[in-house]
């Protein structure tokens, strides 16, 4: 089983937070050929193994004409063996939807849409230039409640203008809408952003560390209670309505990128395509590949196994690593597993490492830490 | 003999002494064009950097005038401070000396003492001003500080740019009808003076000399009158721009002797060369053992790359007599070696060398400098690390080493050098202008005082124009304690320091500070301590970490974040860790830092 990802490289704005690669060009129709193109470049990649999950992501899928993600499920469905209840994401921004849209994209075969809502707060909206608002939100998800059982809503926590009561408010709303699925991502200043630069000009207030930290408790306990399984770090669903394409990623399967800037893993290189569009166009015009590579070491394949495992709620097992590279990583990380044990950091149960509410914090430090 | 001249130049660093010289090799056509390049004299790459010469070299030409042929053997001098005791072989090995003076700096501190040491051996000094091209250059100004120096006509003077080749044909004139020949006797038994030495590694130990009386030739028998040791001559010549083996060397003249050395230690700066049979019984004067003042740790980065360090340690021993080693354990650190140098360049030289030409990363702890410990039961000690300190109770009176500091500058600035040293706890004995805005300072300071920063704020109070020049003077009775740190209540012997107790507090108050900044967050909250025997004398915290996570890592994160963590924890190998505390390299050296 493997997965698919497709990048669609266009937004209408660039919201100041975001350092995914996007043009706000509206040569799609170009691209969107590359990309069919690209496909059947890459056809033999998985070697027939079979598609259990396609998501499209970007960028914004939302802002294209539905013809054009038809062409590519149809381009995807001529080369590689699609599973049956394969699972189709489409990312949405909420200024997208509308009923007829709803329709076309399911009847295409999607079945699972991730909506960029980030916040309620129409006044955070505005500072992250976002091109919604609160209550184009709420419509949005109402029609999309009737069309789309699977769905998520992405929220952001941490931003700037951000306290416990925009918080307490998204979480309230939350509440209401009851959406199988949350990814709740703490803001992350990346360079080559607006805030970057903003804050490296002392021109952007961020909510303290002690605020950050209330707020992710709040979030924790609210989203526990609301009956959410933090299956991951930053991710919470309802009972049946994981994300299988994500999870994926973090059970190390392999999966196959298309687009500008997507990235490709087969247990043993990791791909990435160029970064920019039109270099991405020119290069499939002359049938290469517009990637580059990377072979993983053995200790490479360990550490992302251990540091994507530990993300996650099914956690690190010592007998599956042990199975897996030949290594006793309970022996070789005693210390400092026993140190993180008692200081309830994680727990080890059935032979396997899970990361405690306490632990999840500070997951970086901890992962470093058993790395190799 | 009469058509030999022997001399050396005397400068500051950066006032052109390299420039200078590489122009007289050319212009003598002592170098082929083709293998000219800047500072021929500098042969290593650190050198060239810092433009600074720190082994001192020696190269042969040859010149007409009115068809008579001259020898000129050019030694060159170190130009620091560090190793002033070579610069006094060298000079001693001449009968002349070039002053070399920026016309745009005037007169530095180095620059009068190594002058002092050159009227006291009675060479002849042809003073140059170097560098008048500059739009900056104070002609008058510095000529007229030249002759208030040494007593010379404006005429004697020559002005000079180096780098646009100006002049060059007046100096090398001046040096061959001004510099008397070497004075000395062929007939007589042999005495030459050893004044440097080079590491070859296919041939041994390069050992150069001046003969001042007798002669040497190859295949004799010589003997070192200081370390008594003996040596079959391999091979003896004379140095141009590459080694030109002959058949003997003469007095009055300067050459190389090889005879399978191995061990820089047999070679001693100042020692007397003479023949086994027929021996002269005279050393030539002013040999002194060079002794190191400043010492440190040096430990291994990877703690596995302790062999590898002893033995670089050892290769750089072939041709750095002057370094000094003993294998040392701290409780933070492993195992590693306690190290003496000349100074604190000395020690950065070290440093470098040891990290460019032998791929070593090493942690070098706070630089100490001797201490004499007088217990309480009468036995004497000497003290090189914090670690050997006695406890409190078993020490009668500690003593440490003195120096007189001599410090030239622009007037301007006299007012910042003073709060400095006596900060440092100096004493001003003379205040001597030089010219109208240039004065001389000499002051008695406590060595231990200057090991750390006092050069670079002295730079930085007089914006880089104050000089400095030192030499020991002796050791006075000094209340000196010692401080040490602990954290999560583990004393950190690396992180020891010897400081005077009036100082101690404010100083473990800072230390701790600054180690606060050093010390990453972790796991737990950290308690950092200073104390006196076991009085805490301040504490600061670091916090535990609140929170370390990736919010996002789906298919471009997973190698993007590995890779970063990857590498963190490659920087983390480096810490040390004491307890359940990791301690950075750079912590280690917090103490030099500990204004900053």
């Amino acid at each position: 089983m493997a997965g698919i990802y497709i990048h669609i490289p266009f937004c209408k704005q660039a919201c100041y937070y975001c350092n995914f690669h996007f043009s706000t060009t509206k040569n799609y129709k170009i691209l969107i050929k590359s990309i069919q193109d690209e496909i059947y470049l890459k056809k033999k990649f998985l070697n027939k193994e079979k598609i259990e999950s396609i998501y499209f992501g970007g960028g914004t899928p939302s802002l294209i004409k539905s013809e054009y993600i038809k062409q590519i499920i149809k381009t995807l469905k001529a080369h590689f063996k699609i599973k049956n209840n394969c699972e189709i994401t489409f990312e949405a921004n909420p200024d997208d939807i509308n009923n007829q849209k709803l329709k076309i994209w399911k009847k295409l075969g999607i079945n699972r849409l991730s909506i960029g809502i980030q916040t309620f707060d129409n006044a955070i909206l505005k500072s992250m230039n976002r091109s919604h608002n609160s209550l184009l939100a709420k419509k949005a998800l109402k029609k999309i409640k009737t069309q789309f059982n699977n769905y998520s809503i992405d929220l952001i926590y941490g931003a700037p203008k951000s306290t416990i009561k925009t918080l307490k408010k998204d979480l309230k709303i939350i509440k209401d809408i009851n959406p199988p699925h949350v990814s709740i991502y703490n803001m992350t200043i990346e360079k080559n952003t607006v805030f970057y630069n903003l804050k490296k000009l002392g021109k952007l207030k961020f909510p303290n560390i002690s605020s950050v930290l209330k707020q992710y408790q709040i979030i924790h306990k609210s989203m526990i209670e609301l009956k959410y399984i933090n299956y991951e770090i930053s991710n919470f669903s309802k009972n049946n309505f994981i994300s299988i394409h994500n999870s994926n990623y973090w059970k190390s399967k392999k999966y196959i990128g298309f687009g500008p800037s997507a990235h490709s893993y087969d247990l043993k290189y990791r791909y990435w395509n160029v970064s920019n569009n039109q270099k991405y166009i020119n290069e499939i015009n002359k049938k290469k590949l517009p990637e580059k590579k990377e072979k993983l070491s053995k200790n490479n394949i360990i550490n992302e196994h251990i540091m994507t495992r530990l993300r996650t709620i099914w956690g690190l097992n010592l007998k599956e690593i042990k199975e897996k590279f030949q290594i006793d990583l309970y022996s070789i990380k005693k210390n400092e597993l026993n140190l993180f044990k008692k200081e309830k950091h994680i727990e080890i149960k059935n032979n396997t490492i899970i990361l405690n509410k306490k632990g999840k914090i500070i997951s970086d430090y901890i992962t470093e830490k058993i790395m190799l | 003999m009469e058509n030999i001249r022997n001399f050396c130049i005397i400068a500051h660093i950066d006032h052109g002494k390299s420039t200078l010289a590489d122009r007289l090799l050319e212009f003598t056509g002592s170098v082929d064009k083709r293998y000219m390049t800047d500072q021929l004299l500098d042969d290593m790459d650190l050198e060239k950097e810092r433009g600074i010469t720190i082994k001192s070299h020696a190269i042969q030409m040859s010149h007409k005038i009115d068809n008579t042929s001259y020898v000129l053997n050019l030694i060159d001098t170190p130009g620091h401070v560090d190793f002033s005791y070579e610069v006094s072989r060298s000079i001693a090995s001449c009968e002349g000396a070039l002053l070399i003076v920026d016309a745009s700096q005037g007169i530095q501190a180095q620059t009068i003492s190594n002058l002092y040491l050159a009227l006291e051996q009675g060479l002849e000094i042809i003073p140059i001003l170097n560098k008048i091209d500059l739009p900056g250059a104070m002609i008058d100004e510095v000529s007229d500080q030249i002759i208030d120096l040494i007593g010379c006509k404006s005429d004697d003077i020559l002005n000079v740019s180096a780098k646009e080749g100006i002049g060059i044909e007046k100096v090398i004139e001046t040096i061959i009808k001004k510099i008397p020949f070497p004075k000395g006797d062929h007939t007589k038994s042999l005495q030459a003076m050893i004044f440097d030495s080079v590491f070859n590694s296919f041939r041994g130990i390069e050992v150069l000399f001046r003969v001042f009386n007798g002669e040497i030739s190859k295949g004799d028998k010589v003997k070192f009158i200081n370390t008594g040791k003996e040596y079959n001559v391999e091979e003896i010549g004379i140095l141009k721009f590459k080694k030109e083996p002959k058949s003997k060397i003469e007095a009055g003249n300067v050459g190389y002797l090889i005879s399978g050395i191995k061990n820089a230690k047999e070679v001693k700066v100042g020692d007397t060369i003479t023949h086994s049979d027929n021996p002269s019984n005279l050393l030539i004067k002013g040999f002194e053992d060079v002794k190191p003042m400043v010492f440190a740790g040096i430990y291994p980065v990877e703690t596995s790359d302790y062999e590898e360090l002893r033995s670089s340690l050892e290769k750089l021993q072939l041709n750095d007599a002057s370094l000094i080693w003993d294998p040392e354990t701290s409780a933070a650190l492993g195992f590693g070696f306690r190290c003496g140098f000349l100074g604190m360049l000395h020690m950065d030289i070290i440093q470098e060398r040891l990290e460019r030409e032998f791929n070593m990363s090493v942690i070098t702890t706070v630089p100490s400098v001797e201490f004499k410990c007088t217990k309480s039961n009468g036995d004497l000690l000497s003290i090189y690390a914090p670690s050997e300190m006695p406890e409190l109770n078993e020490i009668s009176y500690i003593e440490e080493p003195i120096i007189t500091a001599q410090i030239i500058t622009k007037s301007d600035y006299i007012g910042g050098i003073i709060k400095l040293c006596i900060d440092r706890r100096g004493i001003i004995t003379n205040q001597l202008y030089l010219s109208k805005d240039r004065v001389e300072l000499s002051f008695t300071l406590p060595l231990s005082e200057i090991v750390f920063d006092f050069y670079d704020k002295l730079k930085s109070i007089s914006r880089g124009y104050a000089s400095l020049d030192y030499e020991l003077s002796g050791f006075t009775k000094s209340k000196m304690v010692k401080i040490d740190i602990m954290l999560n209540g583990e004393r950190v012997d690396a992180l020891s320091s010897i400081v005077h107790r009036e100082k101690a507090y404010d100083w473990g108050k800072k230390l701790c500070i600054k180690l606060k900044e050093l010390l990453p967050r972790q796991m737990f909250e950290i308690a950092i301590q200073s104390s006196i025997g076991t009085k805490i004398i301040s504490r600061e915290t670091v916090r535990a970490l609140r929170k370390n996570v990736t919010a996002k890592c789906y298919g471009g994160d997973i190698t993007r974040k590995r890779k970063l963590l990857e590498k963190q924890k490659k920087g983390k190998k480096r810490m040390r860790q004491v307890g359940n505390v990791e301690i950075p390299q750079e912590a280690f050296m917090a103490v030099l830092k500990i204004e900053q």
